[in-house]
Formats: C-alpha cells, sequence, structure tokens
C-alpha cells in the first residue's frame, strides 16, 4: 500500500523530490507490455523447416526446395546452398500435408543464343530427375511441435 | 522551485517512451500512404486497360513474342517486331510520346533489331512511367547489364495474370499470354472474379536480371503466376540467370519454358491487385492457394468465395 500511494500520476511540478519516486516509472510498464503485446496475427503458426539434399551423395551446391500444400497451407520454400536449405520460419508453411519438389539446374556444355539472337550463352537444363519435382512423390507432413527437418538423398540413378 | 534530477529523468523516460510509441505509428503511416499510392497506380492502370478494351474490344496481348518468322506482325505492314504489354497500355496512360517515339515499323532483322540499336525506340524505354511504379518498393533503375550500355529499359511493379503454373503452361487460361488479350465474352468466370494485374517486385538492378522488366518480352519478365501465394518464400523459376534475394526475391534457375515469378510487394502481409473489372484488391500472404489460383483462371468454372 505504501508503495501504491507514492506511485501516483506525475504532478511533476508540485511534488517534493523523493528518491522513490523512480519507482513511478513502473506505472508505465504495463502500457509498454500492451504496446508489445498487441502486435500478434490470428492463423495458424508459420513453421521454420530445415534439412540437408544431397545428390548421388554429395551436397547440392545449388538448387531449390519447394514446400507446396497438398491440401490446406501456405506454399514456401527455399533455395538450397552447399546441401543444406532454411525456410524462413516467418515466411514458412502453415501445419499440414505438403508435397517436396528439388530443383536444381547445371550448365548442359552447350552454347546457344539469347533469345535476342545476340550473345552466346550457356544453355542450362534440370540435373535433378523428374521424380524429385515434376511428377515428385515426396510428401512431408509439417507439425507445429516440429522439429520439422527434412533431408533428402536424391539419386540420378533409374529406380 | 527548480526541477531535480530524478524528475528531470522521469520526464525524460516518459518523453522517450512516448517518442517510441509514436515513431512505428508514423512510419506505418508513411506506408500506408505508400501503399495507398502504390494501389492508385494498379487502379490508373486496369482503367488504362479497361479503355484499350473499349476501342478494340479485348485486352491488350500479354506479349508478342515469336510470332511470325522474327516477331509480331504489326498490323498493316510487312514488319515483325517482338513487342511487350506495356506499350499498348502507353496511350492510354498519357504517354503517347513515349508510344509515338517508339519504332513500330523499322524492319527487324533477326531478333528485335530495334529493340537493341534504334535511338528512338530506346529512349521510348527509357522513359520514366510514374504509373508503373510503386513507391514502397525501390527506385527504378535502367538496367544496361544484359546488353551493354545504352540497351536498358526502365522496370516496374506491375505484372500481368499469366496464370496458375508455369509461363509455356497456365494450368488454367488466363486473360493474357503470347499474342492473346482476353475478351470479355472469353472471361467466363466473371470479370470481378479474374485477376488483371499484380504486384511485383524490382530486383537488385545493377545485374543481369529478367524479372520486373517491363519492355522485355522474355517469359520471367512481367508473367506472374499463382501457383505459390503472394510474397512466398519459394523461390522464382527464372531462366539463364537471376540474382537470388532471400526473404524478398528468392530465385533459382530452371530450364527455358518452365518459368513461374510469383506477385511480391513490400506491403506487410500482402501484395494488391486488380481484376478485369477495374476493381483493385488487397490480397493476403496466407490466401487459401485454392482461392489464389481460380482467380487467375477465366475460365476453370470454379467459383470464388471470401477472400
Amino acid at each position: 500500500m505504501k508503495h501504491k500511494k507514492r506511485c501516483q500520476p506525475p504532478n511533476l511540478g508540485n511534488l517534493p523530490a523523493q528518491p522513490s519516486q523512480v519507482a513511478c516509472i513502473w506505472w508505465l510498464a504495463p502500457f509498454l507490455l500492451l504496446a508489445v503485446a498487441g502486435c500478434g496475427s490470428g492463423g495458424p503458426p508459420r513453421l521454420r523447416v530445415v534439412g540437408a539434399v544431397t545428390l548421388d551423395g554429395q551436397p547440392l551446391a545449388d538448387g531449390a526446395i519447394s514446400f507446396l500444400p497438398a491440401g490446406k497451407g501456405v506454399a514456401a520454400g527455399a533455395t538450397i546452398a552447399g546441401g543444406r536449405y532454411v525456410v524462413d520460419g516467418a515466411r514458412g508453411p502453415t501445419p499440414g500435408e505438403y508435397r517436396v519438389e528439388i530443383r536444381a539446374s547445371a550448365p548442359s556444355g552447350k552454347q546457344v543464343k539469347d533469345s535476342f539472337g545476340q550473345a552466346s550463352i550457356a544453355e542450362m537444363e534440370s540435373i535433378i530427375p523428374t521424380r524429385y519435382n515434376d511428377k515428385t512423390t515426396l510428401r512431408v507432413e509439417i507439425t507445429a511441435s516440429g522439429p520439422n527437418q527434412f533431408d533428402y538423398s536424391l539419386s540420378t540413378s533409374p529406380e | 522551485m527548480a526541477f531535480t534530477l530524478v524528475e528531470l529523468l522521469v520526464v525524460i523516460a516518459i518523453i522517450g517512451t512516448l517518442v517510441g510509441l509514436l515513431l512505428p505509428a508514423v512510419q506505418a503511416a508513411r506506408e500506408a500512404a505508400r501503399r495507398s499510392s502504390c494501389s492508385n497506380n494498379l487502379k490508373q492502370l486496369a482503367i488504362a486497360a479497361l479503355n484499350y478494351e473499349s476501342a478494340y474490344r479485348q485486352f491488350p496481348v500479354g506479349v508478342y513474342q515469336g510470332v511470325g518468322p522474327t516477331g509480331y506482325q504489326w498490323p498493316g505492314t510487312a514488319n515483325y517486331r517482338r513487342t511487350s504489354f506495356c506499350l499498348f497500355i502507353y496511350p492510354f496512360i498519357e504517354m503517347q510520346a513515349a508510344y509515338d517515339l517508339y519504332d513500330k515499323t523499322s524492319q527487324a532483322q533477326g531478333f528485335f533489331r530495334g529493340y537493341l540499336s534504334d535511338a528512338n525506340s530506346i529512349k521510348a524505354k527509357k522513359t520514366a512511367c510514374s504509373q508503373w511504379q510503386c513507391p514502397s518498393d525501390r527506385e527504378a533503375v535502367i538496367d544496361d547489364s544484359l546488353w551493354g550500355a545504352g540497351t536498358g529499359a526502365i522496370k516496374g511493379n506491375y505484372g500481368l495474370n499469366w496464370g496458375r503454373n508455369t509461363w509455356s503452361s497456365q494450368g488454367s487460361a488466363s486473360p493474357f499470354r503470347n499474342a492473346y488479350g482476353g475478351k470479355p465474352k472469353d472471361i467466363l468466370d466473371g470479370t470481378g472474379k479474374t485477376l488483371m494485374m499484380m504486384e511485383m517486385l524490382k530486383p537488385e538492378t545493377l545485374s543481369k536480371e529478367y524479372r520486373a522488366w517491363l519492355w522485355s518480352d522474355e517469359c520471367d519478365a512481367y508473367a506472374l503466376m499463382t501457383r505459390v501465394q503472394p510474397n512466398s518464400s519459394d523461390a522464382d523459376r527464372t531462366k539463364d540467370f537471376c540474382v537470388n534475394e532471400p526473404g524478398r526475391l528468392p530465385c533459382t534457375i530452371v530450364a527455358a519454358g518452365s518459368q513461374s515469378v510469383a506477385s511480391r510487394s513490400m506491403h506487410a502481409g500482402g501484395v494488391n491487385v486488380s481484376l478485369c473489372d477495374g476493381a483493385v484488391r488487397f490480397i493476403s500472404d496466407t490466401v487459401d492457394l485454392t482461392t489464389w489460383q481460380s482467380l487467375s483462371g477465366m475460365a476453370d468454372g470454379s467459383t470464388v468465395g471470401e477472400y
């Protein structure tokens, strides 16, 4: 009670200065809390997804992984660098079932004209079999409880 | 009586807190103003496309690419040109001067001779077009990196509804594709239930990039897909090259034909879109994917619920 009595809204000009007035700053605390807590958003949580991808045993140097909703959900993905990927939690998928597509391409070795017919550029071709992307059978269940780590060992040899 | 040190500290703390509360609000108000200006531009472009429709009984074609021996044959001439969407809109957004500058008659040899070397056409392509710029995004810079100094053109923030899958395989017909601009009678789902244009982001402009390039007929320039939700972390699929900007403009390189670029913006939580009846809506990043894709199809027979 003693504390409460001292902690009145500040009419600073009139009050005699007391060291204990510092405590009065604390009446601001609930407002600060409200300001911070007021920013939550509705809807299902968006989740971070991580994992490693290898192609024929080697870490996939450069590519992309997609998580596309099989039912309800928010599509998400990430680029793969050095065999690893991280889907940012702020733009991650919501819980549910997802199709997974993994893509990567590399120069085919052929030089082709660019579409203006001006310069020669390296033609790019996919190095990942279609069973991992266009005709994917990979499925995952993203859960709110996690850990949502999915590692893939891809093989170019036909199954 | 003078203030004591403690009193001053308390006052400073209170003022500090209030300013701390105020600053984000001011920033939010500034972004709200930019977003409003951005959606106004989209509205202007939608009205321009509808005015074009009034004049020609169809929407402007998405792009003329690879039509005829070397490009689009301009009506009444023997000339073939590859031509981007924005040119057709220019007379309807008070850009007649730039439209007139663009050489529509010179005989293109090979691909796009005039596109690269004709001085007037290049001037037209460099003309600033404020209606195509969203103030929330970075400034438009003339990008000369692709075909050398002098060949650059402006980039912009509004692209076309190109379907739900990839450039060459739309998934379901949309009002725009190569050598095709929809007629209202083709838009069976209803003009108010079919997307016309969407927002896109300009990439870092000093590196080789097709995205957001208004004057390009490349498949990844301004053809936008509803394959994934707006602002998705899923990488855009582009051809030949791209600059990966995770969190903003992620991308990966794919073989030609399967390009797929998503709608993106700098607004918190979604993108502005226009519909074929001229309405402008704000679509959330977490819009139901089926709904989002139904909006892109013009005759997929799907009914679009609340969104």
